[in-house]
């Protein structure tokens, strides 16, 4: 079976797991720094899902090493917390300057029943922010909007294949 | 897949473009800490969003010219600053780098007319979506 890595990371807030929970049906290795979910696409491809909370303690994590098989990059921040956003984009970019594979930025939003912006923004191609990344809102606790999330960075790395 | 790449604009200053226009905000001030490569990222970037806000909210009604017509010609521009450069040197791309406080200001101009528009394109669906 081959298997494909994905890092979910959010700035201190566990978020990734909220999503890793929303993609797997359950996470599989929890501890301080990480989190781990596996998703099997069929019997030839799983998809493992690495949780990454980051904050001044995981300074230390050798980001190269984690990374060098990344398929992709989800940064998830609250959209309603503005301290949030500031403290990810060093984050945001590390992976962009570093790491050539695409990148999803997500802002949370906690009802996607009543959102803070119109639906049509909530475009499932993501709004491109460069060649290499995407920004898409989506309410990550939500099933069918985590799966959105994976499907638009599926969708990325075909493009970028071809 | 660890590649060092660059962009002349940093993907957490698109980030803060997005954030600022879909909260209803201000964006020009946020060229005030940016160097003059980035400065002229952020003039591309924004226009390609502008475009690509107006097609999706506006679909075949989106013209482009409805957004620069609100901008200050450029003779015009240059003659209220007493600038003597040809036209064409006033594309806020060469003057930024010899003349970088005349540039800004009026990249300044265009950031806020491009950003009102994409405000403006958001509004309209908002309230579209009330109704």
């Amino acid at each position: 079976m081959r298997i494909g890595e994905v890092a979910i990371i959010s700035y201190k807030s566990r978020e990734e797991e909220d999503f890793i929970r929303s993609i797997c049906k359950k996470i599989d290795i929890k501890n301080d720094t990480l989190s781990f979910g596996r998703f099997e696409v069929n019997d030839q491809l799983a998809l493992h899902l690495y949780g990454i909370s980051v904050d001044n303690k995981n300074n230390s994590i050798s980001w190269d090493l984690i990374s060098r098989k990344t398929l992709g990059f989800i940064i998830i921040f609250d959209w309603e917390d503005k301290e949030i956003l500031e403290a990810t984009k060093p984050i945001i970019d590390y992976f962009s300057t570093n790491f050539n594979a695409p990148i999803i930025i997500v802002a949370n939003i906690k009802d996607k029943k009543d959102p803070p912006i119109p639906d049509k923004f909530f475009q499932p191609d993501g709004i491109p922010l460069s060649p290499n990344s995407r920004f898409t809102f989506g309410q990550i606790d939500d099933q069918e909007n985590a799966r959105h999330v994976m499907i638009l960075l599926v969708n990325m790395l075909i493009e970028k294949l071809s | 897949m660890a590649v060092k790449s660059r962009l002349d604009l940093k993907l957490s200053d698109r980030v803060d473009i997005v954030y600022h226009l879909f909260r209803d905000e201000k964006i020009s001030f946020l060229i005030d800490k940016l160097d003059n490569r980035a400065v002229s990222g952020f003039q591309k970037f924004l226009w390609e969003k502008t475009v690509e806000f107006g097609i999706v909210c506006r679909g075949k009604n989106f013209d482009r010219k409805e957004v620069t017509r609100k901008m200050t010609p450029t003779p015009v521009f240059q003659l209220q600053q007493r600038c003597t450069q040809s036209v064409y040197n006033c594309k806020g791309t060469h003057c930024l780098h010899i003349n970088p406080k005349c540039a800004r200001k009026k990249i300044k101009e265009h950031i806020d007319v491009m950003a009102e528009s994409i405000r403006g394109y958001i509004r309209s669906v908002k309230q579209r979506q009330l109704f």
